[in-house]
């Protein structure tokens, strides 16, 4: 069973939403949410599968939504006409509805989800990330680490690095301590991605990337990551 | 082509006439030969009236097309020419009917005062045609202008956003199955705005006219927006006769509605009023927005209605958005009316 939210701002959109889907015996509709603010609370509340996510809508649009989210579910857009916004996603050929929705594009975007969540294995833990105009999903496998810039958390992955909008200390809260690693104040280090631990200056470490980069801990950082490495 | 045709003869016979005519007198009056005279005048007259006709035949027309600084040294020229070919047969002539008074220095006179003639022609013939081509370029740019506007106007006009149209489309198919009546209704409204805005309506439409399509969309963004959009109306009646571009109101209202109450979770009331006042017809729009504004900051809609108010009305007419409030958005805009 596939648990659904519906993200739209127009009652009648989210009507007929839910009433095309009673065909679909796979998608329980778990919740409805009429703006960005109101999703992110029903989300948090009831961590759906998937999302049906209008783009443009009043106090936020799906983009700032998914942003904000550290780990987003499945998503398939709907639209009326946003071409400009669709574009940014032509590389990802993510999954979007036009709307008026078409009955049999909605079966054939609900077959490429994977049957059921526990069939396979848990979907990966992905963030939505921003780079201009450009957006896509970026798996927590790919990124090496995050850098923190103010209130900002930098994703440092190779190619365009796209800044979060949110502190390095909530993601450090919100994402698996096992894997995640806090460095130092500056970096939040993926551990599978760690190559090779030196003793640096003053008792300090320092971890050496696959990418060959190198990031040095904090004093108190280091004792940690001491600790946790000892059998 | 006839017509001008006739009137260079008119022009010509007139001018060589009044020439003939006014030398016969002159020389009569002096002269002791009437029978001498005449036949001296008629020849002069003769000779003039033929060459400038060669000159119309052989260069007029090339030369028409000419810009004055290669066509002045051609007229002198030809001036010199033709007043060498006269002074010549002149002098032939008068030997031929022996008239006396035809010396060297009288000679000399004679191709002076013939060049002047010769470059007067030239001046007339050319400078007529130089008038005519003129206001035919002139009228020539004005035609293109009005059709450009046209064409420009047009372009400027249809334009319903297509994201309101698909989403009313998304919505009427949802209210198909929950309130079949009203989306009948909801149909006829959207077929009423899409002719309006599909159709030529010409170039102005009474503003009662404007406001029932108004009405219209109002009812198909109710559909979407609901409880959300609340309208007050406060059109004075005697300005429901105002001429007023077609959907004029209507763009201002979908962008109160786009960049104002859309944008808001909770939405908010539009009013729309129209009065009359020093000659002007002056409508306002407003809506609440959101306190910051998104990028496009509502002005692009009101970029293409300002320029077609300006092609329709001139300087005159305007448009402003006034943002002074600092959670609301007004849109004016003063029409002549006279």
């Amino acid at each position: 069973m596939i648990r659904a939210l519906i993200v739209d701002d127009e009652r009648l959109a989210r009507a007929e939403l839910r009433r095309l889907l009673q065909t679909f015996p796979q998608v329980e509709v778990v919740g409805e949410a009429a703006h960005a603010l109101a999703a992110l609370t029903e989300i948090r509340k009831l961590a759906p599968d998937l999302l049906f996510l209008d783009i443009e809508m009043p106090g936020g649009s799906g983009f700032d939504l998914l942003e904000q989210l550290d780990a987003v579910p499945r998503v398939i857009f709907t639209t009326a006409y946003d071409q400009h916004a669709l574009r940014a996603f032509e590389v990802n050929a993510l999954d979007y509805l036009l709307k008026p929705i078409d009955p049999q594009r909605l079966a054939r975007a609900l077959d490429r989800l994977p049957v059921t969540p526990t069939e396979e294995a848990a979907p990966p833990d992905r963030l939505f990330v921003r780079d201009g105009e450009r957006c896509w999903f970026l798996s927590l496998d790919e990124i090496p680490f995050f850098e923190s810039e103010g209130n900002y958390a930098r994703v440092c992955v190779s190619g365009p690095q796209p800044l979060l909008p949110r502190s390095l200390n909530h993601l450090e809260a919100q994402l698996d301590p096992r894997r995640f690693f806090r460095a130092s104040r500056q970096h939040l280090v993926n551990l599978d991605w760690v190559s090779g631990v030196e003793p640096g200056p003053s008792g300090r470490l320092v971890l050496t990337l696959e990418t060959g980069r190198e990031i040095e801990m904090s004093r108190r950082q280091s004792q940690k990551f001491r600790e946790r490495m000892s059998p | 082509m006839r017509s001008r045709g006739t009137l260079y003869w008119v022009c010509q016979l007139a001018g060589w006439g009044l020439y003939a005519a006014v030398n016969f007198l002159a020389y009569a009056s002096t002269s002791r030969h009437p029978l001498r005279a005449l036949a001296l005048v008629l020849g002069f007259t003769g000779l003039g009236l033929l060459l400038t006709h060669l000159l119309r035949m052989r260069v007029g027309r090339r030369w028409r097309a000419l810009r004055l600084r290669s066509l002045a040294p051609r007229v002198l020229v030809a001036s010199v020419l033709c007043s060498a070919v006269v002074s010549l047969a002149g002098g032939l002539l008068a030997r031929a009917v022996g008239e006396p008074s035809y010396g060297w220095a009288a000679q000399f006179v004679y191709f002076f005062n013939w060049s002047v003639i010769f470059f007067g022609w030239q001046l007339l013939y050319f400078g007529v045609h130089f008038l005519q081509r003129s206001r035919r370029a002139e009228l020539e740019a004005l035609h293109l202008e009005a059709t450009a506007n046209s064409a420009q106007l047009r372009q400027l006009q249809s334009q319903l956003n297509p994201h309101f149209l698909f989403n009313c489309l998304n919505a009427l198919r949802g209210l198909i199955g929950e309130d079949p009546a009203r989306a009948q209704d909801a149909v006829t409204q959207l077929a009423n705005l899409l002719r309006y805005a599909l159709a030529d309506e010409g170039r102005t439409v009474p503003l009662s006219r404007e406001l029932e399509v108004v009405q219209d969309y109002l009812a198909l963004e109710a559909l979407r927006l609901e409880e959300r959009l609340k309208v007050r109306l406060e059109v004075s009646p005697e300005c429901l006769a105002a001429p007023v571009p077609p959907m004029l109101v209507q763009t201002l209202v979908e962008n109160a509605i786009k960049h104002g109450v859309a944008r808001l979770p909770e939405g908010g009331e539009l009013a729309l009023s129209a009065r009359r006042r020093e000659g002007l017809l002056e409508i306002d729009v407003q809506n609440p927005r959101p306190a910051a504004l998104g990028p496009s900051g509502g002005r692009i809609g009101l970029g293409n209605a300002r320029e077609r108010l300006r092609l329709l009305f001139g300087p005159l007419a305007s448009i402003e958005l006034d943002l002074n409030e600092p959670e609301r958005a007004t849109a004016r805009v003063r029409i002549p009316w006279a």
